[in-house]
């Protein structure tokens, strides 16, 4: 380690922002440039919500498939919008998670609420669709399993 | 509190961000309090001047950044429901 190494200031987490992720301090805002295509509307939007107890957050219009947050703490000082910022980004990464787990999950949750309230058994004691009478054709569309049509015959 | 977003200026309010309905709705939620004016003379239908009632001209910034997190409120509900 040199000299000129040891008297460097340490980084800040936020001097190291991910890539494609931009911020700057201006007119007693913080502003933080996200790539849409990384992270999503649906994720940005629960953690913009998440932060609207403690800052007003505005979206600007997308452009280029770049959207700019804007913080201002409720508290008008402006140092509180840097803690701020560090829990925002990691709670975008946390909620682009559950919108991907929930996306994948979907078919699965369908399936359980529709044997919640179907008359016959839908699913087996392991998860597994049952086999549906020859007379009642699979489904298509939004519905690929059938399970909102299948029915018992009467 | 210096920042121009809840002082002065238009406002842009994308509809990709904030659908039209809840820029209505959030508008008449705090017409007791602010006016929520297109910007005259202007192509772009989603610029908006915020004026404050001049009752609460005093709290300007802080209803200017309410109505934001508001409007915001109201959006987010909006894609989560059509999700």
């Amino acid at each position: 380690m040199t000299g000129s190494d040891q008297n460097a200031k340490p980084n800040s987490p936020m001097d190291s922002l991910p890539q494609g992720v931009s911020q700057r301090f201006e007119d007693g805002a913080l502003r933080i440039s996200l790539p849409l295509e990384v992270y999503g509307l649906p994720a940005l939007f629960r953690a913009c919500y998440r932060l609207t107890d403690r800052c007003y957050v505005y979206l600007s219009p997308p452009k280029a498939g770049l959207i700019e947050v804007t913080l201002i703490s409720k508290s008008g000082r402006a140092s509180e919008t840097d803690p701020s910022a560090g829990e925002f980004l990691n709670d975008l990464v946390d909620q682009r998670l559950r919108v991907d787990i929930s996306e994948e999950t979907r078919a699965i949750r369908d399936m359980i609420v529709s044997q919640a309230f179907a008359a016959v058994d839908v699913i087996d004691d392991h998860g597994r669709a049952l086999q549906r009478p020859e007379s009642q054709p699979m489904g298509t569309g939004d519905d690929p399993e059938g399970l909102t049509q299948w029915r018992p015959v009467s | 509190m210096a920042t121009s977003l809840l002082t002065t200026g238009p406002i842009t309010l994308d509809p990709t961000v904030y659908p039209q309905s809840c820029v209505s709705a959030a508008a008449t939620a705090y017409a007791e309090f602010l006016q929520l004016n297109p910007v005259p003379d202007t192509d772009r239908s989603n610029d908006f001047e915020i004026v404050i009632l001049p009752a609460f001209a005093s709290n300007g910034a802080r209803l200017r950044g309410e109505f934001l997190n508001y409007v915001l409120d109201l959006s987010i509900q909006h894609h989560v429901r059509c999700e």
